[in-house]
């Protein structure tokens, strides 16, 4: 009897343990690390709303991706006149092209960001990126293998883990005629 | 009285039960650990070759999103990638002799005993490198496959890897100067 009353009490521990375990594995964040990267870009800028124009420059995949209650996006940028100027331009075609040679094409509202959803286009990497506006064209070096932000490699200034924001012209080398952009949540000269 | 959730296994059975997990696990710890008392020094790849290799890994596995990153331990320096020199930046510059140096090492010491080994034994069991195996997805890899076997990615690697300056220099060349999709060569 007594030993019967020792097994109880084992199990019945066992059993807080397991109900402990699993109330921990629900609390706990599935990906901790991508949580700080979350804590890390801060708060909204005030007088921009959460939407399309919000954030210019960020990892937008940080947030925008499954098991997030932003709307999911597979790839996703913010593009800027110079590399060194950091004015965002709107109307710019991004065009993609991935490894099967599927293609897909966004353009840059205004405050320089495009989106795209899965539904609409989810590469196969390698990726390759090309940018058009009038008579310009830019494209990417390197292709992309597995990072849907934009800026995750491309981070506003340049070092020896960034090769600097996404631009479409070297520095006023090539003459054209760029709109500006007038919303919120733009940057201007 | 025995309890059923508690088993009571004879002490001889658990022991030889240990010994032979433990020993399965070890087996390959054990292979690298006998051959080294053999051939105390460690075989690596040719140093002088690996400039090839290193472009057309740099293209294929060295881009700021993947091996890149201060967060692999197989990093992968170049000049549109992870730079070496704090004061150098992805977008300008070429790969310098210390990125190519220090990429030389970093796959070098993955794994040294079993590359030294794979070396050894000219090839035999291949996908004894973890660098193969993830490569080749024959494991799970972040980045998917990467290469097939006999691909020019794989002959390059390979060749160099087991052979040194008769390496597959032509292959090399094939993925750093691979088209873009549209024709354009950008890499």
């Amino acid at each position: 009897m007594r030993r019967h009353r020792k097994h109880l009490r084992i199990a019945k521990f066992e059993a807080c343990h397991l109900l402990f375990l699993l109330v921990f594995a629900a609390c706990s964040s599935p990906d901790p690390s991508r949580d700080m990267v979350v804590e890390a870009l801060g708060s909204e800028t005030p007088g921009v709303k959460v939407g399309p124009l919000h954030r210019p420059g960020q990892p937008c995949l940080a947030c925008h991706r499954d098991s997030s209650s932003a709307t999911p996006f597979s790839v996703a940028g913010t593009v800027y006149k110079e590399q060194s100027s950091l004015i965002v331009l709107p109307d710019v075609g991004v065009e993609l092209t991935d490894v099967k040679g599927r293609t897909h094409k966004a353009v840059t509202n205004c405050a320089g960001n495009f989106f795209i959803r899965p539904s609409e286009f989810e590469p196969t990497y390698p990726l390759w990126v090309t940018l058009r506006l009038g008579t310009v064209t830019r494209k990417m070096e390197s292709p992309i293998f597995r990072d849907g932000s934009c800026s995750s490699c491309h981070k506003e200034k340049a070092g020896p883990d960034s090769a600097g924001a996404v631009f479409l012209i070297k520095d006023n080398s090539d003459p054209v005629t760029l709109p500006t952009s007038r919303c919120a949540g733009a940057r201007q000269p | 009285m025995t309890n059923p959730m508690f088993p009571k296994f004879a002490p001889g059975f658990v022991l030889v039960v240990f010994c032979a997990l433990a020993t399965s696990c070890d087996a390959r710890v054990d292979d690298d650990t006998a051959a080294m008392k053999d051939s105390p020094t460690l075989r690596t790849p040719d140093r002088m070759t690996f400039r090839p290799v290193h472009k057309a890994m740099q293209v294929s596995c060295g881009t700021l999103d993947c091996h890149g990153q201060v967060g692999r331990n197989f990093r992968i320096y170049g000049g549109r990638g992870l730079r070496l020199d704090q004061k150098d930046n992805s977008a300008e510059g070429v790969t310098t002799d210390a990125e190519y140096e220090a990429s030389y090492w970093s796959l070098v010491g993955l794994e040294p005993e079993t590359l030294s080994q794979v070396i050894a034994n000219k090839g035999e069991r291949l996908s004894r490198l973890t660098l193969i195996r993830k490569a080749r997805g024959i494991e799970k890899h972040k980045g998917g496959t990467c290469m097939q076997k006999d691909d020019p990615l794989d002959l390059c690697l390979v060749s160099w890897l087991l052979g040194g300056a008769a390496m597959d220099q032509k292959a090399c060349e094939t993925v750093e100067k691979a088209p873009r999709p549209g024709g354009t060569t950008t890499r």
